[in-house]
């Protein structure tokens, strides 16, 4: 028993080495293509291609589900957006509260009969569109309730452009994301299928119309462990992971994708969590079986805010979706397509590193620590052992935690001010005692409830944009 | 000061309260008297250019030989068909000394007295014989600084521009959205507003069309803007911009086509 737990301790040491180094490979390549990066979006004149009529028009969607709180200001900051031609399509998905009428009547909009829906993909029944020819970019679609993956679905039907951009209600994007997007679209617009953008903690930030005006660290505890957290996702991950084009997910609150391909792959799938990496997934499988050039970038330069949940129960809500539709993700195509060679990179490196570390990790995390803690209590003088893991466990993530804030303060500096890079570093330290493993948990209580065959959304609040306060709103109950 | 500014200034103010038109007539004569004056007004009748009676004032100003004629409710184009048949029988009688000058209550100025006192001052300057001048409110507006609202989101071309404006001598306002270059617009009037097309709240389009709503010809527009599509140009153009400017900009050709604009 002892030699087991021994083993087996060791075994999750070495695995905590094999997933920290493989982070830090990852990260070397976003530190390898940051200068690219940086310099691209240096020397391009966005300015004068948000003007231009070589770039590509985008339909944005925006699948809203009780949003009458910022769904106003969330259109408003899409309606001045710096690109040439777009158009702006909320998909209202059977909204309990008014969001609905809020929409109608801030824009004045009326109810057109015969708006010309191609039935593309199949969708919830759609109650009707409306549309004020004074916002002639700006549309609106009611339909019954459906999920978010639907309402995208639905959104495409009616859209009039070649390339969609999807963006989470609660999300407000910058002037210029859209427009530096679109410009890595255009660098490749054949074999790019997907973009993904930077998403970024909006808690704390100073907004007015739709604008960030004032960009602040969040000063709650947990948004700001979810900045921290996201910087390094992003910048230390995704960065790294497209540069080898093995980019498993595009965030579902800011991404624009060719909607030729999404529809030649079915589009969203409906009724469960996790449609952004399902969507990618199919993708990456659609153009490897049809043995098409193609890649999935992410741009971190085109960043998109949002609101972090602020008390444990809707993060914790939120972190058990995201492992529900990780696992379910992985059982319905990682099994089929993981080490397959005919899945190239995706298949060989991608997808085995998802399951092995991402959807596994729990296991081994958990399991480990607890044969360690066994082989401890059973034998104190070897304590050692769990001491080293433990500390591998932090000194490691402080290694990739640290690298990620340097790539920030490198390339992209969206917090001028000293105080709040002591801040961050405080924090991505402090992240390794308790919000780490709270978060593992999470991620397997997620799993249990797979099993348990919940699909739901799990509660999720909004706060207005303006009020200051605390007042959460409940919405997004059991969407499907 | 000439006694026609007494005279005329009652009639001019209460037409102004009442908002009418009023037509004014300044010639230079030779001397007058109080029986000659009598005669005029009988043989130059009251009849108006389309055949309708014209309630008529009229002064002579002995200091400085100015005769002048004031019709109520008439617009320019009246005034200046009665001012060819004062013309012609001022010539007649051998009384014209130097050219006429007109102008029309509100439609060449804003203030009917202080269009008086300029047509007076601007008397003094010699003229052709028989000329019929008409009064032009601009040459003597360029005294007061013309004045530009800039509508942007972008805080360093509103910073630029109007530090740029204000050393060429305009009096710039600025603005940060649609809503707020709305507001500014009520309250400062501006000659010229040039605005972005990309607005938070209110658009460049709705400023456009409001501003159309407030006042149809007041102030001119001219869009400056990253957008280069031909249909944004087209749609500015039609809702009653002036110009069409795209960035990145030159502010010595910016400048060049806010001269052409407002002076």
């Amino acid at each position: 028993m002892r030699e087991f737990l021994l083993y087996y301790g060791v075994f999750a040491v070495y695995y905590v080495i094999a997933i920290n180094s493989l982070y830090f490979i990852i990260m070397l390549f976003s530190f390898k293509s940051i200068m690219g990066i940086l310099k691209s979006s240096i020397y391009s004149r966005f300015q004068t291609l948000s003007g231009s009529e070589h770039v590509p028009p985008i339909s944005i969607l925006v699948p809203a589900y009780n949003e009458e709180l910022t769904i106003i200001e969330n259109v408003r900051s899409l309606l001045s957006l710096n690109y040439p031609r777009y158009e702006v399509l909320v998909v209202n998905d059977g909204s309990k509260d008014a969001t609905l009428q809020v929409l109608i009547n801030e824009f004045s909009l009326v109810y057109s009969e015969h708006m010309p829906v191609q039935p593309l993909l199949h969708t919830s029944k759609i109650r009707g569109v409306y549309h004020n020819p004074a916002f002639p970019n700006l549309y609106l679609i009611d339909k019954e309730n459906g999920g978010k993956a639907d309402s995208l679905n639905a959104g495409i039907n009616l859209s009039h452009y070649p390339l969609i951009a999807s963006i989470d209600a609660d999300s407000l994007l910058e002037k210029d994301a859209l427009i530096r997007i679109a410009k890595v679209y255009m660098e490749n617009p054949d074999e790019t299928v997907a973009i993904g953008g930077d998403i970024r903690i909006a808690n704390g930030c100073k907004i007015e119309d739709g604008v960030v005006k004032d960009i602040r660290l969040p000063d709650k505890f947990l948004p700001m462990m979810q900045s921290v957290e996201y910087l390094k996702a992003f910048l230390g991950g995704r960065i790294g992971w497209s540069a080898i084009n093995g980019l498993i997910i595009v965030s579902g609150a800011f991404g624009v994708f060719r909607k030729d391909y999404i529809i030649k792959v079915g589009g969203y799938r409906e009724g469960y969590p996790g449609e952004d990496m399902n969507i990618i997934i199919k993708l990456h499988k659609y153009m490897l079986e049809n043995k098409l050039p193609y890649r999935v970038a992410f741009c971190p330069d085109a960043v998109c805010w949002t609101q972090a949940p602020d008390t444990l129960k809707i993060l914790g809500s939120q972190r058990r979706r995201w492992g529900r539709g990780n696992l379910k993700n992985m059982i319905e195509y990682g099994r089929h397509m993981a080490f397959r060679p005919k899945y190239k990179l995706f298949g060989m490196l991608t997808l085995p590193f998802n399951i092995l570390f991402e959807t596994l990790n729990p296991y081994f995390r958990i399991t480990g620590l607890l044969a360690l803690i066994g082989y401890t209590m059973l034998d104190m003088t070897n304590g050692y052992v769990l001491f080293i893991y433990g500390l591998l466990n932090v000194l490691y993530g402080m290694l990739l935690g640290i690298g990620s804030l340097l790539l920030e303060e490198i390339a992209f500096r969206r917090y001028p001010r000293f105080r709040d890079i002591v801040k961050m570093l405080f924090y991505t330290i402090l992240m390794f005692f308790g919000y780490r493993q709270i978060g593992v948990i999470w991620r397997f209580l997620g799993h249990i409830e797979y099993l348990r065959n919940n699909n739901s959304w799990g509660t999720m609040t909004r706060t207005s944009w303006q009020t200051k306060g605390s007042e959460n709103i409940s919405s997004l109950e059991a969407r499907s | 000061m000439s006694n026609l500014v007494p005279v005329f200034y009652e009639h001019l103010s209460k037409m102004e309260e009442k908002q009418l038109a009023c037509g004014v007539i300044l010639a230079a004569c030779k001397t007058l008297t109080k029986e000659s004056m009598e005669l005029i007004k009988q043989d130059l009748g009251t009849r108006s250019g389309d055949g309708s009676e014209m309630a008529l004032h009229y002064a002579y100003d002995k200091n400085k030989q100015l005769f002048g004629i004031l019709l109520e409710g008439q617009k320019l184009s009246s005034t200046h068909f009665y001012a060819l048949r004062v013309k012609d029988y001022l010539q007649e009688h051998k009384l014209l000394a130097g050219s006429l000058f007109i102008a029309s209550f509100p439609e060449s100025s804003r203030s009917s007295g202080q269009m008086l006192m300029r047509m007076i001052q601007e008397m003094r300057e010699p003229g052709t014989h028989g000329e019929i001048k008409i009064y032009e409110q601009n040459p003597a507006q360029k005294e007061e600084p013309a004045s530009i609202l800039l509508v942007n989101h972008d805080e360093t071309v509103n910073e630029f521009l109007s530090i740029y404006f204000q050393r060429k001598g305009y009096l710039v306002t600025v603005a940060n959205d649609g809503m707020d270059g709305m507001e500014k617009y009520q309250e400062v009037a501006p000659d010229l507003v040039i605005t972005d097309l990309n607005l938070p709240i209110l658009n460049g389009y709705q400023l456009m069309e409001k501003i159309k709503h407030i006042s149809a010809s007041m102030s001119k527009i001219m869009v400056l803007t990253d957008k280069r599509l031909e249909e944004d140009v087209q749609k500015s153009f039609a809702m009653g911009a002036s110009d069409y400017i795209t960035k990145p900009f030159s502010p010595v050709e910016l400048e060049a086509r806010v001269k052409r604009l407002i002076s």
